[in-house]
């Protein structure tokens, strides 16, 4: 059993639920998985942190939800992104590549630093 | 108003909806993951249990979708429906049995009342709604003649013929008449009831024989050989069910049997006073051409598609051509019944009625109830405050109210159903066995379905009525001010109140009137001496001379016996109401003409008979006892309508002509005796007509003893005597004549008492209801009564404006009380005999008792309420 890993801030499973939904609907057990698929199984969350973020999502008008079949046969809520959704990822993303530029650089200019 | 709908909306309807929704997702995620696991090799065990961790906390995550959808606390996702039932039904089981003398009053209460009307309607469905035993029966009619549909009577065949050859509304009609006949092969011999029937008879029925055939039309003509149709319960009785009847002779030769009737075949009069119709024999219908002579009842089968009120239409134009054709002797009208009118009987209504006070019991009942747990709710108030704070919803706490109120009458109706055995045992052997229905209840399907139905309904009206006053005015905490809620729930007490008193008042006029008719029934001179009288009927298989020898045999043997002082005879018995033969008669100084001439039943009576029943001779005196006497004697009611005079003495009169030169044979009255009421007292006394039993040659006589000492000693010394006379003759109608005439009122003094039992029942639970309802109402109004002591009110100030306000009520309930069994007694008194004066004086009883009860119940109370130290009474509030 690999060792758990750090909780994701807040905000970023947002994020990683948007761009998942880019390529396309998915019902919410599909989006789990593909972010785990995606980060390699790096990102680990408790499952059901996602619900939550769905339906904050879903709320605000991010996503469009309907009742339908999922590939594995079962009845599921799939969920898409709308255009408010679209425009929220692309911004989103946007502050978070900086974000994550910033903190890559500090991390490196620190392990420079260290390894003198 | 419109907002707050909306937002309701949004909180209940469509929160639950997402709620609902959100539930569903996770757990289909739950299952997604489950599947994969176990797909990896996992047993289904550990993946579930791996599902779930890895979902993490479930509550928790549903928590925060609902927080991110701003869902009302209320509206979470409903629990399985059976758990939360479960839930509410173990909650109240534990909440009843922590009261025991609450929940056991409420049961006892609840279990008189379904017991009451499942018994009764246990006796009602076999009476009333048991399928008639015919395929088809709806079609069925019964034809009576006479003026008009209240007043009936049987028809003559030339009339019958008429319509069945004119009528196209119905496929057949057939007539019959009841038999009597002495069966003397076996042991035992007897005088057995059965039918004669006409063609189409069985077909009508639409019943076919179990063994053997119906009747030919050549069995229907003149000198045919005799044959017989048994009926099934007699055939196994006194034929051993002999699978080779069919074809034999019976009773000496007497009958050919060709048919045995299945066992489920009942006679459309399927008991005449308490015999079975037991066999069936061919009518000969060209014996019969006197259209004066109404003896047969008939019935026909509508054709398909014709309607009972075309068949009456198209029978009262027949009969209205017939009666032009035959102006003196046709029936001037027919009036069609329904078979099930018929076959139920004069129970019908009777029982309708009692179970209509079955009803009004169970509903006090109910009140009663329904005020216990209106009283339980208030007390629970701050409960159901707090749980509605901590997101109850109001259609969860009226599930629970419901569950209780469920689970009370389903107690009561255990309790209910295991004393309704008994009850309808005793009823069935209390009942008379002239009331259909009895001897064939048994407890069926419908019986349980019907006690379910009750259950069910006196569940929800008990569970309703206090949520319907008291839950509904209930606010989480701070919500409601408290008078206002105290003004709703003293209003719904006050409609309990008149409610009670409402239903409770027509209870006992009801049963007030059938006792005061039965009593009138009971005291009412017949007109003749029942006690200490001994009937019986022999019947010889001879006539005349033969018959009149052995009769003055038997006669003779019985005065023989020392403790019978008289012996009459008499060709019909009073009371037995089997053999009606009557006539028309003229006399040569009375009204009476031939085409109008005054009818009265004839008899043919020996002198002693008038001795041993002790009817007067007011005038006159007896005639020659002989063959060709010429005297006779006739009833003080014969002469008034003959004459309009009894000193009639030395008259003459004859029967009425039916065609000018019919023979004339004038007869002399030499006395008038006084009235009797032959047919019971429930019966206008008839007219009689009496000739000397010598110039009758029946082949049966009934005898009338005047005895004395002990019933069964005397009745074994008679039997022995007739038995030395006749060893191989029946002994029929061998009965007393106080067992006879307390045989005609059984009936009703079975219904008499049976309701009174209900109006008993229901005044004791209407005053325990009342009672408990104004005691505890002016109880609550403690703090109220304080406050206006504080304010200077006077003890008596308080005191009289509890009474006030109690007589308003009760006086409103009374009043609707008195109304509704007013208008009851309008309509029962044109069902039952003698109800014509409205008992006023047990309504008044009942009213001025019931509010006596309310006001005991309200004065003590508030005269405490009103002694308590104003200051306590304030803090105490």
């Amino acid at each position: 059993m690999p060792a758990p890993k750090p909780d994701l801030l807040r905000g970023t499973l947002d994020l990683l639920v948007l761009e998942v939904l880019r390529a396309g609907p998915l019902h919410g057990y599909a989006i789990g998985q593909q972010i785990q698929r995606l980060s390699d199984d790096l990102l680990r969350v408790e499952q059901g942190s996602l619900y939550p973020a769905l339906y904050r999502m879903h709320r605000r008008g991010w996503l469009r939800s309907r009742w339908g079949t999922a590939s594995s046969g079962r009845r599921a809520r799939i969920y898409s992104l709308t255009g408010v959704g679209k425009r929220r990822l692309a911004s989103e993303s946007a502050a978070w590549r900086d974000y994550a530029e910033g903190v890559q650089r500090v991390l490196e200019q620190l392990s420079e630093h260290g390894d003198s | 108003m419109i907002d707050r709908c909306v937002a309701w909306w949004r909180r209940n309807v469509r929160g639950r909806g997402l709620a609902r929704s959100i539930q569903e997702e996770m757990d289909g995620h739950l299952e997604e993951e489950t599947d994969r696991l176990v797909a990896a090799g996992r047993s289904q065990a550990s993946a579930e249990r791996e599902a779930r961790r890895r979902f993490g906390d479930l509550a928790r995550y549903r928590r925060a979708g609902h927080i991110a959808y701003g869902i009302d606390a209320a509206a979470r996702p409903r629990q399985h429906v059976f758990e939360a039932l479960w839930r509410d039904v173990t909650h109240s089981a534990r909440s009843l049995v922590q009261r025991p003398s609450w929940t056991a009053l409420a049961v006892a209460t609840l279990a008189l009342g379904i017991s009451g009307n499942t018994a009764l309607f246990w006796v009602l469905n076999a009476a009333l709604l048991r399928p008639l035993p015919y395929p088809d029966a709806e079609g069925v009619l019964f034809l009576w003649s006479g003026e008009d549909p209240a007043n009936v009577a049987p028809n003559s065949y030339p009339d019958v013929a008429d319509w069945r050859a004119q009528a196209t509304t119905f496929e057949k009609l057939a007539p019959y008449n009841i038999a009597l006949r002495s069966f003397t092969d076996g042991t035992e011999p007897e005088r057995i009831l059965g039918a004669i029937v006409d063609a189409g008879f069985f077909d009508i029925l639409g019943v076919r024989p179990q063994l053997g055939r119906t009747f030919t039309a050549a069995e229907r003509l003149e000198g045919a050989e005799p044959v017989i149709i048994l009926d099934h319960y007699l055939w196994q009785r006194r034929y051993g069910a002999d699978p080779d009847i069919v074809g034999r002779t019976i009773n000496d030769g007497a009958f050919r049997v060709v048919g045995v009737m299945p066992p489920e075949f009942d006679h459309p009069e399927p008991h005449w006073d308490d015999e079975r119709t037991s066999y069936w024999l061919p009518l000969v219908g060209s014996r019969f051409t006197d259209r004066t002579r109404g003896f047969l009842r008939t019935i026909g089968r509508l054709r398909e598609n014709a309607t009972m009120a075309e068949a009456q239409a198209e029978l009262t134009t027949i009969a209205s051509r017939v009666r032009a054709q035959h102006p003196q002797d046709a029936t001037p009208g027919v009036w069609v019944r329904p078979l099930r009118e018929e076959f139920a009987g004069a129970a019908r209504r009777p029982l309708l009625m009692l179970a209509l006070a079955a009803g009004f019991v169970l509903l006090i009942a109910c009140a009663n109830v329904a005020h216990l747990l209106l009283t339980r709710t208030l007390e629970r108030k701050n409960e159901f405050a707090v749980r509605l704070a901590l997101g109850a919803s109001r259609g969860g706490l009226l599930r629970l109210q419901l569950v209780e109120g469920l689970l009370l009458a389903t107690a009561g109706a255990i309790v209910g159903l295991v004393a309704t055995s008994p009850l309808a045992e005793f009823l069935s052997a209390l009942g008379p066995t002239t009331m259909p229905g009895f001897e064939a209840a048994t407890l069926d399907r419908s019986v349980l379905l019907f006690a379910a139905l009750a259950t069910g309904l006196t569940g929800v009206v008990t569970s309703l009525l206090p949520w319907a006053s008291g839950l509904n005015s209930m606010a989480p905490p701070g919500g409601q001010t408290r008078s206002s809620a105290g003004r709703l729930n003293r209003r719904s007490r006050h409609l309990l109140i008149v409610g009670e008193v409402v239903l409770a008042i027509p209870l006992l006029v009801g049963a007030a009137m059938l006792m005061q008719s039965l009593m009138q029934l009971g005291a009412q001179d017949l007109g003749f001496r029942q006690d200490g009288v001994l009937t019986l009927r022999l019947t010889v298989p001879a006539r005349g001379d033969e018959a009149r020898a052995f009769f003055e045999e038997v006669v003779d043997g019985l005065r023989a016996l020392p403790q019978v002082s008289n012996v009459g005879s008499v060709s019909s018995l009073p009371l037995d109401g089997l053999n009606y033969t009557g006539g028309t008669f003229v006399s040569d100084t009375g009204n009476a003409t031939d085409a109008n001439p005054v009818g009265a039943a004839t008899r043919w009576a020996s002198n002693d008979y008038f001795a041993a029943l002790e009817i007067p001779l007011l005038a006159g005196r007896w005639p020659e006892d002989e063959p060709n006497s010429d005297g006779v004697v006739v009833s003080a009611g014969f002469a008034s309508s003959m004459w309009g005079s009894t000193d009639i003495v030395g008259q003459r009169l004859r029967a009425a002509r039916r065609e000018p030169d019919d023979e004339v044979h004038w007869r002399t009255v030499v006395g008038v005796v006084g009235d009797v009421n032959e047919r019971g007292p429930e019966f206008e006394p008839d007219v009689f007509v009496f000739l000397p039993a010598a110039t009758a040659a029946w082949d049966s006589m009934g005898l009338v003893l005047r005895t004395q000492g002990p019933r069964t000693q005397v009745a074994a010394d008679v039997r022995a005597a007739v038995g030395r006379v006749a060893p191989q003759i029946p002994i029929t109608s061998f009965a007393w004549m106080e067992d006879r005439l307390d045989g005609r009122l059984s009936s009703r003094r079975f219904r008499a008492l049976l309701l009174g039992g209900f109006a008993a029942l229901g005044l004791t639970l209407a005053a325990i209801g009342v009672f408990g309802v104004v005691s505890h109402s002016v109880r609550s109004r403690d703090h109220e009564l304080g406050i206006r002591m504080a304010l200077g009110a006077m003890t008596r100030d308080v005191t009289m404006l509890v009474i006030r306000e109690l007589a308003g009520v009760v006086g409103v309930g009374v009043t609707i009380g008195l109304a509704v069994a007013i208008s009851a007694q309008r309509v029962l008194g044109h069902l039952v005999a003698g109800l014509e004066t409205l008992p006023a004086g047990t309504a008044f009883a009942a009213a001025a008792f019931l509010a006596g009860v309310a006001l005991v119940a309200g004065y003590l109370p508030a005269r405490r309420a009103a002694r308590v130290d104003p200051l306590i009474a304030l803090r105490r509030g």
